[in-house]
């Protein structure tokens, strides 16, 4: 028993020094990727309240695509044909219920064109943002960072630092079941920080290691591409349509008509229902060729009433109508599939969506309180002189409070620049980058003078940014909360009411931060944040 | 909203078991039952069995509302709310307590 | 840089190269494996992708906590050397 218990207590010891090294290099990443991924849950949401001509209500009657899309995008190829184009494919994203509107694309020997539709085929102006679903979301699988694969490399790494950081943790966790539930905020920051990040830890734990699991296993084929490498070549795209069941051939050269898509559809609906369950709504329609003698037509499924990702491709020759390919995954890829869905949440549960969003929230608490911990016990041990730390405190401070900020003033630069301005799309990316530079360069000079990071004045920019964002908003598109109540825009309303509450716990942070500043001479701590936050 | 009685039992259901786990460990049966003497075993043995029938109790009006795959889901984060709202519960409750009366 | 420096950043070295060495290595090796064992290549590569995965945190944490650096490194490239080589040899 003794041994055993020595034996326990050297691993802790052991696993104590990963423990904290990966989370003080790469805690200020983990932060950043797991507060985007909780936005993205709300991405369709958001990206409705940042493009409010696509405030629409949701589709109800099914939409026919010969009499409505497809005279769209025959407009869409018109002038590459006049100019000796051919077409090479057209695609079709459904509208459903969050995501109200259609996007139409039209690829062709000149190039792409691409069109935002209404449900009844009305065209929208293009809506001069990314969104969340074209920012926040990027940001928080890839960092932005396409070309070869370097954000999903690095994410990948800092997810699989995040496992270890889970698993260690617990090791290192002292007393795991007697503190299950222990937070004692009024106690001293460095007590209350190691009671936060411990409760955070240990009870969200099942979902932080799925969610971090799972996050890896969508990109895993990317990130090791070592079976790939032997048996595909390193060809990825082979490997994918093999694993996914996609289908492929080149044009024919020879015109040929195109069969109307409408009963395409209808079979591959009743195709879906075979095994019975409810009727499975359209997600992407897909022309490849279309006008060649060799055209086929891909139809996917939305995937709103189940886990999986796994969207039952039915590919159908475009002339014939004869049924080419029907995807159905191997049991190991389904599983795959089943992981990749688990992450990304699309299924239709708001309860559950609602709960993603605020354990991943928990998720970036929990990282952040480890950095604060570590500044407290540092300053404690070595004083505050050392350059190191300070460089560690004012990225915690520009990758949490900052991160808040510099989001609202992106949100905000959206409702303020007109988007009738041809550039606002990268206004609107530049102004969140310049306001997170300036959080970083802020937090470092103050550091120079103060013992602690600008936690008040963070806590009252975050404020202030949120009320104006809900104000723009009401302002500018006249959506106050009675009129998007009367709508049902239940998204402009949602969006809104998440700035509401950020400014009230942000008002509540930073006047306890002030009033524990006033009270004594003593620094404002990190733990009397939390206090401020938990007393409101 | 048909599935709602079905989402209130689960958080209820959850929020209950872990209240009575929490009441199961020394600190908060100090702190919310009687600060002078520890529960006897057989009370902690009766809170952790409470603790356990009602966390798994939840799982059944979960399964019933949202089938297998995304019942258990939805299970295994109630949990962690119901938790999480134990935890602060808990923490409200002592800074309550330590407050100077006026 | 100090003797202890080095240690240092040979055990982070160790981490991260050292762990996905390994794990390529054992991706590889199962996926042909398996391929050969009449499992569908797809199905194969996802599987031991999958399996390396769940080891990854594991190995990492290991080869970050361990003293004994030079057994470390000596499982980790060898074995992910040799198992690459072994995939490769037997790849179709």
């Amino acid at each position: 028993m003794s041994k055993q218990e020595k034996g326990k207590g050297g691993l802790r010891a052991l696993l104590l020094w990963p423990h904290t090294w990966m989370g003080v290099t790469l805690g200020g990443l983990l932060v950043l990727i797991f507060f985007m991924g909780s936005l993205s849950v709300f991405a369709p949401e958001i990206d409705r309240w940042m493009m409010p001509a696509t405030r629409l209500p949701a589709p109800t009657a099914p939409i026919s695509l010969d009499a409505t899309m497809r005279p769209l995008l025959e407009q869409l190829q018109a002038p590459a044909l006049a100019q000796g184009g051919r077409a090479q494919g057209w695609m079709v994203e459904m509208p459903e219920e969050r995501v109200p509107v259609a996007w139409l694309r039209v690829r062709t020997t000149q190039g792409m064109e691409q069109a935002l539709v209404t449900a009844d085929g009305r065209r929208l102006p293009p809506p001069q943002t990314l969104g969340a679903s074209g920012f926040f979301y990027p940001l928080h699988y890839c960092l932005l960072l396409r070309p070869g694969f370097v954000g999903y490399w690095i994410v990948a790494l800092a997810a699989v630092a995040m496992l270890a950081g889970l698993v260690s943790g617990v090791v290192v966790h002292a007393r795991l079941f007697a503190d299950f539930f222990t937070f004692r905020p009024r106690a001293r920051p460095q007590r209350a920080l190691l009671d936060l990040h411990n409760l955070l830890g240990v009870l969200a734990l099942p979902f932080h290691l799925m969610i971090t699991f799972t996050g890896v296993v969508i990109v895993l084929p990317i990130v090791l591409p070592s079976g790939v490498s032997v048996l595909y070549d390193g060809n990825l795209t082979r490997f994918y349509n093999e694993a996914v069941a996609a289908y492929d051939r080149p044009a024919a050269g020879v015109a040929a008509p195109l069969l109307p898509l409408d009963p395409l559809v209808v079979r591959a609906k009743a195709m879906w229902q075979e095994g019975g369950g409810k009727e499975a709504r359209v997600a992407q329609v897909t022309v490849v060729h279309p006008g060649d003698a060799a055209a086929y037509v891909r139809v996917t499924r939305f995937n709103d009433d189940r886990v999986t990702l796994h969207n039952q491709p039915i590919v159908f020759d475009g002339v014939t109508g004869a049924l080419l390919l029907r995807g159905a995954p191997g049991p190991v890829v389904a599983a795959q599939r089943f992981m990749a869905g688990l992450h990304v949440v699309h299924f239709d549960h708001w309860t559950l969506r609602w709960l993603y969003f605020l354990q991943g929230l928990a998720g970036a608490v929990l990282i952040a309180t480890g950095l604060l911990y570590w500044l407290e016990k540092r300053r404690a041990r070595h004083g505050q002189g050392l350059a190191g730390w300070r460089v560690v405190a004012a990225t915690t401070c520009a990758t949490t409070t900052g991160l808040v900020i510099a989001t609202l003033a992106m949100m905000a630069a959206n409702r303020l620049i007109p988007a009738t301005l041809a550039g606002r799309m990268g206004e609107e990316v530049g102004v969140f980058f310049l306001v997170w530079v300036g959080t970083a360069v802020h937090a470092a000079v103050h550091l120079r003078r103060h013992p602690q990071p600008p936690w008040a004045g963070h806590a009252w920019a975050i404020a202030g940014l949120a009320a104006l964002c809900v104000v723009a908003n009401w302002v500018t598109t006249g959506d106050t909360p009675w009129r998007a109540w009367a709508l049902d825009r239940h998204a402009v309303l949602g969006v809104d009411a998440g700035l509401a509450v950020t400014v009230l716990l942000a008002v509540a942070a930073a006047r306890r931060l002030g009033a524990a500043r006033r009270r004594q001479a003593a620094p404002v701590t990190g733990g009397q944040l939390l206090k401020g936050a938990n007393n409101a | 909203m048909p599935e709602a009685p079905f989402l209130i039992a689960v958080f209820a259901l959850a929020y209950a078991g872990m209240a009575l786990a929490a009441l199961g460990l020394d600190r908060h049966w100090r702190d919310l039952v009687d600060p002078r003497r520890p529960a006897s075993r057989r009370q902690v043995r009766c809170l952790r069995a409470g603790a356990i029938a009602c966390g798994l109790a939840a799982l059944a009006p979960a399964l019933a509302c949202d089938g297998m795959a995304i019942g258990l889901l939805l299970w295994i984060s109630a949990l962690t709310a119901g938790a999480l709202a134990v935890g602060a519960t808990l923490a409200i409750h002592t800074v309550m307590m330590a407050k100077p009366r006026a | 840089m100090t003797a202890g420096n080095l240690h240092t950043v040979a055990r982070v070295l160790a981490a991260i190269a050292g762990t996905y060495a390994l794990a390529w290595g054992f991706s590889a090796l199962g996926a042909v494996a398996g391929a050969r064992l009449g499992m569908a290549p797809a199905e194969a590569t996802t599987l031991f992708g999958l399996l390396a995965l769940l080891a990854v945190p594991a190995v990492a944490l290991w080869a970050l906590a361990t003293r004994r650096l030079g057994r470390t490194w000596a499982v980790l490239a060898v074995g992910g050397v040799a198992m690459t080589l072994l995939a490769r040899g037997m790849a179709p």
